[in-house]
């Protein structure tokens, strides 16, 4: 933006920054995205500082121990081969939080590429674009993942780029959208007008438009990526062992000795599971109300 | 479409007369758990399933009640000539097909020649021992097979292509089909007919009835049966998806009887509403080493593997004491040599014995396994830790669907997490020998990528070796070769149960591999009060 | 209306094209096919039964012409027959899909009456105990996937406390009964609905809301007419129309919910058996069963759009 203020015609097309910041009051206002902010940011301390908050690696058998209920010594008990839930749990988290943020990152850089290319140029490149996002949307996308979890090698990257390969069409579709408006609006009109190139109009005076109701969207990504890999998981088709995965714990219960007698090993990654998916929802609606709002400005 | 008030009317009903009803059916989970079938299929298209197949059809010989022999079937007794090439069967002649017809030789020579009629891929888990001629029948080069001659009604004469000192033993699976009835079947749609499932014939205990695919199959008594005639009505075998589901219906009293895995099992047989059944799989679970890897080629490496996992920790406690540890590929005793290396938990010369060999610690070994069970998951994940501990950084790579195909045909597998099912009589002898897989592997190496001419010599002679204590002093000197050279990582053999309500009556059920069949005494079952 | 659903129906074909493309592709990525199901691991299988068998299935044949085969044969109406079962697969889908349509009929039926009304009950008393209490139970729901309530429930009714079967979709050796039926359904089917319960609850509390605050309730207020009476006559037929879409594009959702549901409740419906048939690589069937998806997910697309214009008047398709 520096840049831009050297242009003396480009201040006039800067939105205001106080907008910003209205949109920051009432998202604060909202109270469940709130604290649904602060157990989310619990919940990724925890990911990152797994090693250190865990008591015992996490996959440390201690054949002695194992099958316990919680106690001081492990905290969420133990699982069959002894292995610590709490440490596991909290591994865990790792793993659904790269799935979820990873995911989101790709299907985010690929939806908007695609759906820019399809709202700044139109015609072929619109159509050609915009059929293909209608292909992958109309088909349930879990059906596709679960036919390429199914035939593709085994591992957390590959989940990474199956999800997000196949979750973009939604951010393609808002993104084209936001352009198809914004196209038409005079700041931007003004900045063509002024001789600008077109990928810098994409770049610099669409796009950060574009981002606020984005920023919804890709919260409801992350909620989804984190699902979509438990599920897979449950499946028997997504993280590999030893990473415990939570779709990966939960799965043991499908074993009628761990659901019945070992529930806290089961409890705690479907309780993760749901928490963090319930945060990222609480911060999602937050933010589509702070910016639905702001579009009504 | 029926009226509500019409459906609801005639549900009550069906609630007042289900005491009566299920008086005489017995419920089981027959095809749940290893040694059943969950895609259930032709008898010579099934691998598993014995236990159910059975009661339906019928083989010459089975495996008798706890597998360690045979029992008679349809035949009654057999001979053979002094090198094991000829074997004449007498037939019982008291015994009548479900609609009636008579049982015959005849039917005997059909079942091998529909069979193995050109353009047919049967595929039992034990296959019968080649006969004479029977490679240019199903060439389509010869009109029959010429190794199986009717002598009369009663009587059926094989010839076999080579020496089988066992042949009976691979008759276990080979049940017996009317040639009166499949006349309008073509051998070539075996695979794919509906007559299974619609039409069935058999010569067991139990006719066909209704088969429901997905969900059950239903059979009633067969009043001609030639043991006697069935104590129950009925009985069905109940189709689940998971273990679990079976369990909880069992303990619903949805059925009466269902395959349990071993931690199950234990907390259900101390409940006195349920009778426990157990024995040995005949499974031995292993490491499979890819010799095409060099490192695999130092024995030192091999015997660092054993040494490395506490196998006896493994049994006892995370399989909870429902497997015990092998010293070589046979999980049965007797093929045990007298002494062999137990190959101790000692991580310390596990260290040395891969120190000495030049093992790159930072190697990762990826092993393939079709296991997916939380036994196995388990078993897994305690053999990581062990090799970890030993600087071994292994990781298990679970795949179903795909692991034939790396280890048969990619042979670029680093190690394999697999099981052997290994019949006492039927030694599985060409995992070990060159000429046991020619178009995989080519001319020079076995499925693991060596050959050990002294195991192939040891197998030449127990091939054809008829006196049983001969053979079991060949068997011995097998494990005994394995064990040394710890050619595999043999690891265990499980325990298996199945679990049946306490008020049963005569009910039987045994863990053979495959489900058998062996003799259970269907006839005999019968629900108490 | 009809040239606009014929062209719907054009449109749809280089779709589902696309789609049996795709999968085409991906299962033939992969290592390993049907014959690697049939050598058992354990004892038997020679490799001349597995040169056979492929020969038998035609996969000694390069994956173009394959394809080609398989495309002609849809076109006259023949999905093939199963590797594995050697069934048609039209017949199995079939079979499944019955079962499959039943839990998610029920599933949606019921999530349909109670969303929409609990939607409606709490819009008209917005920021009530009420409003809240839903509001915040909804959004837990939509949080909750199938994997997670489907464990809790069966943990809780089927283990805990065993008042419900474990699976199946009857029992067997009685009598049919639509009793016993209902029996196995209710869990699986609640377990399914669940998070599109609260789905539509949260579209229909929206919906309503917004509809609420239009200029023609307004005038209708204006008119003299009760608050009760603006709502039923006005407020309502206009704000349910909106929710007709989310219930014609929840069928993706309820596929996904199925194939967990299915599997945790052993019900032999299409999510199970399309498990199964990836992971046994049954090519036909898995063909098949994509393309049948994609049709009845095509199909419910259709579906909705034309009931939204016959709903609302004011959408013209051309």
């Amino acid at each position: 933006m520096s840049e831009a203020a050297t242009e003396p015609a480009a201040v006039a097309v800067r939105r205001p920054r106080r907008i910003e910041n209205r949109l920051l009051r009432r998202f604060v206002r909202n109270r469940p995205a709130v604290i649904s902010t602060l157990v989310l940011s619990v919940i990724v301390l925890l990911a990152i500082f797994a090693p250190v908050v865990e008591r015992y690696p996490f996959d440390q058998m201690q054949l002695r121990e194992r099958s316990q209920p919680p106690s001081a010594e492990h905290w969420l008990g133990t699982d069959r081969i002894g292995r610590d839930v709490w440490s596991r749990t909290v591994h865990g988290a790792r793993v659904s939080l790269i799935v979820g943020f990873a995911a989101t990152g790709i299907a985010v850089l690929i939806g908007v590429v695609l759906g820019s290319l399809a709202g700044f140029h139109g015609g072929w490149v619109e159509t050609l674009i915009m059929r293909f996002t209608d292909v992958l949307m109309t088909f349930p996308p879990i059906i596709i993942m679960l036919t390429l979890a199914a035939f593709a090698p085994r591992g957390l990257w590959v989940i990474v780029f199956i999800i997000g390969g196949l979750s973009w069409p939604g951010v393609a579709r808002l993104v084209r959208g936001q352009f198809l408006t914004l196209k038409e609006q005079e700041f931007v009109a003004a900045a063509r007008a002024l001789g600008n190139p077109g990928p810098r109009v994409m770049l610099v005076h669409i796009l950060p438009n574009a981002l606020p109701p984005l920023m919804a969207m890709i919260s409801f990504g992350i909620g989804n990526a984190i699902l979509t890999e438990a599920g897979l998981s449950f499946l028997g088709l997504g993280v590999p062992p030893p990473a415990p995965s939570w779709g990966t714990m939960l799965e043991a219960a499908r074993n009628l000795d761990i659901l019945r007698n070992l529930p806290w090993t089961w409890l705690p990654p479907a309780a993760m599971t749901v928490i963090t998916v319930l945060c990222v929802n609480f911060i999602g609606d937050g933010l589509r109300d702070a910016t639905d709002a702001r579009m009504v400005l | 479409m029926r009226s509500i008030p019409r459906t609801l009317a005639s549900a009550l009903a069906a609630i007042v007369l289900s005491s009566a009803f299920a008086g005489g059916t017995l419920i089981g989970a027959f095809d749940v758990g290893p040694g059943g079938s969950p895609v259930p299929s032709g008898p010579w298209y099934n691998t598993a399933g014995n236990t159910w197949i059975s009661k339906i059809w019928t083989p010459l010989v089975s495996l008798n009640e706890d597998a360690s022999g045979l029992t008679a079937q349809l035949a009654t007794e057999w001979s053979h000539n002094d090198d094991f090439t000829v074997w004449t069967f007498e037939l019982r002649d008291d015994v009548v097909w479900h609609d009636g017809e008579p049982f015959t030789a005849n039917d005997v020579k059909f079942t091998w020649e529909w069979v193995y009629a050109p353009g047919t891929t049967a595929a039992p888990e034990i296959p019968p021992a080649g006969l004479l001629g029977q490679a240019d029948y199903t060439a389509g080069t010869a009109e029959a097979i010429e190794g199986i001659e009717v002598l009369d009604d009663t009587t059926v004469r094989f010839t076999t292509a080579e020496p089988a000192p066992r042949f009976p033993n691979t008759l276990i699976q080979s049940y017996i089909l009317p040639a009166h009835a499949l006349t309008d079947v073509s051998a070539a749609d075996m695979r794919t007919t509906d007559w299974w499932f619609t039409r069935a014939i058999g010569t067991g205990p139990f006719m066909h009835d209704e088969f429901v695919p997905d969900e059950s199959w239903s059979l009633v008594a067969n009043p001609d049966y030639w043991r006697g005639a069935p104590r129950l009505d009925r009985l069905i075998n109940r189709y689940f998806a998971d273990e679990t589901a079976a369990i909880l219906a069992l303990e619903g009293g949805a059925i009466q009887f269902t395959y349990v895995s071993g931690d199950v099992a234990v907390g259900l047989g101390e409940s006195p509403a349920f009778d426990l059944f157990q024995g040995p799989s005949g499974v031995t679970n292993y490491l499979m080493f890819n010799f095409r890897e060099p490192a695999f080629e130092d024995v030192r490496v091999r015997q660092a593997f054993l040494h490395a996992i506490d196998r006896e920790t493994i049994a006892e406690v995370v399989l909870g004491g429902t497997a015990e540890v092998v010293p070589c590929i046979t999980p049965f005793e007797p093929f045990w040599p007298a002494e062999y290396d137990a190959y101790p938990y000692d991580p310390e010369r596990a260290r040395e014995l891969l120190a000495e060999a030049g093992w790159d610690s930072g190697r990762s070994i990826e092993i393939v396994t079709y296991y997916d069970s939380q036994f196995h998951a388990d078993a897994m994940a305690a053999m990581q830790q062990f090799l970890r501990e030993a600087g071994v950084n292994v990781t298990f790579l679970l795949d179903a669907a795909g692991y034939n195909s790396y280890f048969y045909t990619g042979l670029n597998w680093e190690i394999s997490y697999r099981g052997l099912g290994v019949n006492m009589q039927a030694f599985p002898y060409r995992f070990y020998e060159e000429e046991g897989w020619p178009e995989v592997v080519g001319e020079e190496r076995t499925l693991m990528g060596t050959r050990v001419p002294e195991l192939e010599q040891l197998f030449a002679q127990a091939r054809v070796e008829g006196d049983p204590e001969v053979y079991q002093a060949l068997m011995q000197d097998v494990c005994r070769v394995q064990n040394e050279m710890a050619l595999e990582g043999y690891l265990w053999t499980a325990i298996r149960f199945g679990v049946a309500s306490s008020g049963l009556e005569d009910f039987y059920w045994y863990p053979a591999p495959a489900g058998g069949p062996y003799q259970d005494d269907a006839h005999l079952w019968a629900l108490g009060d | 209306m009809l040239t606009f659903t014929l062209r719907r129906i054009l449109m749809s074909i280089p779709v589902l094209l696309a789609v049996t493309v795709l999968v085409f592709t991906l299962v033939e990525l992969a290592p390993g096919d049907v014959s690697d199901f049939f050598v058992n691991p354990e004892l038997s299988g020679s490799p001349e039964a597995v040169q056979e068998m492929r020969r038998n299935f035609g996969l000694d044949q390069p994956a173009p012409v394959r394809y080609g085969i398989w495309l002609s044969q849809v076109m006259r109406g023949d999905l093939g027959f199963s590797f594995v079962s050697g069934e048609r697969v039209m017949t199995m889908v079939l079979r499944r899909f019955r079962n499959t349509a039943t839990l998610m009929g029920v599933a949606l039926t019921f999530s349909v009456i109670v969303g929409v009304s609990l939607g409606v009950f709490v819009a008209v008393r917005q920021y009530s105990l009420w409003d809240h209490l839903l509001s915040g139970l909804s959004f837990l729901a939509v949080s909750m996937p199938a994997f997670v309530t489907g464990i809790l429930a069966l943990y809780l009714f089927a283990v805990v406390w065993p008042i419900f079967p474990s699976g199946g979709i009857r029992s067997v050796g009685q009598a049919a009964s639509f009793v016993d039926r209902l029996h196995h359904l209710i869990l699986p089917s609640l377990v399914l609905a669940l998070m599109q319960t609260a789905t539509f609850m949260r579209y229909t509390r929206f919906s309503v809301l917004e509809v609420l605050r239009a200029d023609y309730v307004r005038t209708a207020r204006g008119k003299g007419l009760s608050e009760r009476g603006v709502t039923r006559k006005h407020a309502l037929p206009n704000a349910l129309i909106p929710v007709i879409t989310v219930i014609g594009l929840s069928l993706p959702v309820l596929v996904v919910g199925a194939v967990f549901t299915e599997t945790i409740f052993s019900w032999p419906g299409m999510g199970t058996l399309y498990l199964s048939a990836v992971s046994s690589r049954d090519v036909p069937l898995v063909m098949g069963l994509n393309l049948f998806i994609a049709v009845v997910v095509l199909a419910a697309n259709l579906l909705t759009d034309v009931a939204y214009g016959f709903v609302d008047p004011r959408i013209r398709y051309e």
